[in-house]
């Protein structure tokens, strides 16, 4: 399954929708963002129809990334140019709304139809969005589309099938659970996409239909919390379909006979009146747990997948005698076991974290050039300019070198003024901040990755950004940038990376991003106590190297030095000879003050550290049967063009949650 | 072959030799220099600066000073408080020499930009210093020094008028020089801000972390506000100056054989 994970974290395919895409049929209505609002508007003779789908099934949530589907319908000529879709981004400090504008380039051949996916992220639903197009900047076609209806706060469950009904499962005001239909070519594009959605439900379905990036992103995102529950039935030759069956915990054999309900009710937890036999698949070999049998008829086995799981329900969950069950939805709640709906005062609490972009912006080898050095210079040009003053010219050519002197002073000193407090000891120009924390999964091989991304210029020069592998979604925050303007953002997505670029230049102007993605990052490691010490045992397949790691447990931190890449370490630490006291050290002091990642100093990575131990603490998300090995490593965005041009100062923070059970001394052995 | 002013000349030669003048350049450019060192960024301030989106004001700071400075300095040369070595004043060009009164403007107004672009030129290590941590854009820059080039034309011309209408009383014209310099600082700051070189730089490096340097049109017309002025000045000065001459031409007939 790592390999598996790990083949589909760097793929990187570059699908485009085929350009005339069918539209599948959903199995339920399926309302799309095509309001009686909306005005096209249609210029140069051109007739393209532009069709819009948030979110899933017409339905998506604020504060959260939703999945946009663009389908344009071009009826005459071939048509090249640039799609746009504006969407409120929010408002900057003093109030002011802005933007985020996504662009694609796209060609349409005459009588065609293209879709293109876009990952938005939804702030605001009283601003409509936009979609342009614009052939030669200029535009030919615009459509506005309400967002008024379809917002929710509840988590969305997903159903892909045919026939499944799971509308038992809506709660009277739609306030937990809202079960949606959606068509699975509107299926994001970017696990981000899948924000709010709380778990998706495959009936009488595969996932051959979806586009490679879509399996991708489904993956991901269940790779990083997500539930896939599957349901079997007759038809369980779509459950051995390619990607079902890398996804299940076992693959369906045949199918079993089962006399009656009795046993199934009874291992469900609600009897289940059953007068004629039914049928289940049958499942021998499985990777997982069951966790309800019927027998030694598995009926829900669980996977787990990363920070997620896949649920396989061999029985069909539509079909009798579990249509009409009405054990189904306590089933259903017991399996999802969906978190707590997150209060807006706790987002707004996430939002208001502390940010690492201060800390690295003033570790950084950017300062301006200081006074002392202002006051030499000023000393020595001033004192040239008097000298030439004190010069008394005797003879005609003394005068002449005289004033060759006045003449020279300034000749040296401007040049010297610009290269000296500009290219030699402050160079001008964009500069970009990365401050990445990378949290592998426990079983890897991938990461979650959080960017912060800080973004100014030294120089009214415009802001443009790229970068290429991997592909976060982002998005303007006020985190460390508490004077960023309310500006417009431009998100450019190409075949493979994306730019980004605010609308506004300006010199001095802190621009803030937060960015997330899920990336390759196979970082193993396990933690025994051991007679000796702590035996700790770390498998390091990410390709980086981690430099200055420690390990935290119990309170103490222990230094463990580089873990070079694609190498294997095993090694024992002795908790009073390596064990550092957290309690009577800052990380400031134990960080390594040699600097393992360029241009970084130790009291960045100290804040950076620190920081995130807090958060940890704060969420309750470090649980004192977890260690924590921690490192660091250059950020994992890779630059192509014009990214390539600036001046980066990045820093990644590794953090690995490490399971770890301890053993209680006694006189001297160790008991489990 | 084009015969060279002798005013621009007289200037060109005066500006190679020390005198009292280069210590008056040598005090401005100290002034200048206090300037550079107090406005600039402390070494560790990049954060602050980001975080409030406040550029520093370094590259403002010199232009501002070195405009006073300058502008101090043409006032005075137009009042002929400063001679450069060898240099004749306006009014003895006028009276004592056969040149035409156009030729001898036109020559007085050559010679000023000489010695505007001298004051620059010896103020550009601290402009490009200033310029290098500033962030400007040299449109800023350019539009920000040509303010203040025809800003201390519109002064010298003011000066001269002044020298020439008052010089006889020379407590009154060093008294009129510096109240007009006051005044002429003050009060565009307070009531026509269009007119206040000060204002407009202002602007001009607020509008730098505009889009485009918005405030480019104000600068425009700061430098047709001063060249209108200027003009005025010169047509003023022409009239005074011909009246001089006439007058000087009639006193020579009365006193001839």
């Amino acid at each position: 399954m790592g390999a598996f994970l790990l083949a589909l974290a760097t793929g990187a395919p570059a699908s485009e929708l085929p350009g005339t895409a069918p539209e599948t049929p959903g199995s339920a209505a399926t309302p799309d963002l095509s309001s009686p609002v909306s005005v096209p508007k249609m210029a140069s003779g051109a007739a393209v129809d532009i069709q819009a789908a948030l979110g899933f099934a017409g339905t998506y949530r604020l504060g959260g990334w939703s999945p946009l589907t663009v389908t344009l319908d071009n009826r005459r000529t071939d048509l090249s140019g640039h799609l746009e879709v504006r969407v409120a981004g929010g408002d900057g400090p003093d109030g002011e709304p802005f933007t985020n504008i996504h662009r694609r380039p796209f060609e349409l051949p005459g009588d065609s139809r293209k879709r293109f996916h876009f990952t938005v992220y939804m702030k605001k639903f009283s601003q409509p969005i936009d979609i342009r197009i614009l052939s030669s900047e200029s535009e030919i076609a615009r459509k506005t589309f309400d967002l008024r209806s379809g917002v929710t706060n509840a988590h969305m469950l997903l159903v892909l099938g045919r026939n499944a009904d799971l509308d038992y499962l809506n709660d009277p005001r739609g306030r937990r659970l809202r079960v949606l239909y959606p068509r699975t070519e509107r299926l994001p594009e970017h696990w981000a996409g899948y924000d709010g959605v709380g778990a998706v439900v495959v009936h009488g379905h595969s996932l051959e239909d979806l586009s490679t990036r879509q399996y991708t992103a489904l993956t991901k995102w269940l790779a990083n919390g997500g539930v896939l529950a599957v349901s079997g039935g007759p038809d369980y030759g779509l459950l051995r379909t390619g990607r079902l069956a890398r996804l299940l915990p076992g693959v369906p054999l045949g199918l079993e006979r089962l006399p009656d309900g009795n046993a199934v009710g009874a291992a469900l937890g609600m009897p289940l009146a059953a007068a004629r036999p039914f049928h289940v698949n049958l499942v021998r070999r499985f990777e997982g747990r069951v966790l309800h049998r019927a027998g030694d008829t598995p009926l829900v086995i669980v996977r787990p997948l990363g920070r997620g799981r896949v649920l396989y329900l061999t029985f069909d969950i539509s079909r009798y005698p579990f249509d009409g069950w009405p054990g189904m939805a306590p089933l259903w709640h017991r399996l999802l076991d969906l978190p707590p709906l997150q209060s807006l005062t706790a987002q707004l609490m996430e939002a208001e974290e502390s940010s690492s972009l201060p800390d690295l912006i003033q570790a950084s080898p950017l300062s301006f050039p200081g006074h002392p050095l202002l006051f030499v210079f000023i000393v020595l040009y001033l004192g040239c300019i008097a000298a030439a003053g004190q010069l008394r010219p005797s003879a005609r050519g003394l005068g002449r070198r005289v004033a060759r002197l006045r003449w020279g002073a300034p000749l040296v000193f401007a040049p010297a003024a610009f290269y000296l407090f500009g290219p030699v000891l402050y160079p001008a120009g964009p500069v970009a901040v990365i401050a990445a924390l990378i949290s592998p999964h426990p079983e890897g091989p991938l990461a979650e990755l959080r960017l912060e991304l800080g973004l100014f210029s030294t120089t009214d020069s415009p802001l443009r950004f790229e970068y290429r592998s991997p592909e976060p979604v982002f998005r303007a925050s006020a985190r460390g940038a508490p004077a960023q303007p309310a500006t417009d953002w431009w998100h450019q997505s190409a075949t493979s990376g994306g730019s980004l670029a605010p609308a506004t230049k300006g010199r001095y102007v802190l621009h803030a991003l937060e960015g997330r993605d899920v990336i390759a990052w196979d970082l193993h490691a396990s933690l025994h106590d051991d007679e000796a010490g702590l035996l700790l045992e770390v498998r390091n397949r990410s390709g980086r190297s981690l430099h200055d790691a420690w390990l935290v447990v119990d309170g103490n931190a222990y230094a463990l030095g580089p873990l070079p890449a694609d190498a294997d370490s095993a090694r024992i630490l002795d908790r009073e000879r390596d064990g550092v006291a957290l309690r009577q050290r800052s990380w400031r002091g134990l960080l390594s003050s040699e600097s393992p990642i360029p241009r970084t100093r130790p009291h960045a990575r100290a804040g950076m550290v620190e920081r995130q131990l807090a958060r940890l603490r704060e969420r309750g998300t470090w649980s004192p049967h977890e260690a924590l090995l921690l490192g660091f490593s250059p950020s994992p965005l890779r630059f192509p063009g014009a990214g390539a041009e600036w001046r980066r100062h990045e820093l990644a923070l590794v953090l690995l949650h490490i399971p770890f059970e301890r053993r209680i001394r006694d006189s001297g052995r160790f008991r489990p | 072959m084009i015969r060279p002013n002798p005013l621009v000349r007289e200037v060109l030669e005066g500006l190679s030799v020390a005198d009292r003048t280069h210590s008056i350049h040598l005090a401005h450019l100290a002034v200048q220099a206090l300037v550079l060192f107090l406005w600039w960024p402390p070494r560790n301030d990049l954060y602050h600066v980001l975080a409030t989106a406040n550029p520093p004001d370094t590259l403002l700071a010199v232009i501002i000073a070195i405009g006073v400075t300058h502008t101090w300095y043409s006032m005075r040369a137009g009042a002929e408080e400063i001679l450069l070595p060898g240099q004749h004043p306006l009014g003895e060009w006028a009276l004592a020499s056969p040149l035409p009164l156009p030729r001898v403007l036109g020559g007085y107004l050559g010679g000023h930009l000489l010695q505007s672009l001298h004051a620059i030129f010896l103020s550009s290590p601290f402009l490009l210093a200033a310029f290098s941590v500033g962030g400007g854009t040299w449109p800023v820059l350019a539009f920000g020094l040509a303010g203040l080039v025809m800003q201390a034309l519109s002064y010298r011309l003011v000066g001269a008028l002044l020298y020439l209408t008052l010089g006889h009383r020379r407590t009154l014209t060093m008294i009129s020089v510096r109240a007009v310099l006051l005044l002429g600082y003050a009060l565009p700051l307070a009531v026509f801000p269009a007119a206040s070189h000060i204002m407009v730089c202002f602007h001009l490096f607020d509008a730098s972390t505009s889009p485009a340097p918005a405030a480019i049109p104000d600068a425009v017309n700061f430098l047709i506000l001063h060249a209108a002025l200027s003009a005025l000045l010169i047509v003023a000065l022409h009239l005074v100056l011909s009246r001089h001459r006439r007058g000087a031409v009639a006193v020579a007939g009365e006193s001839g054989p």
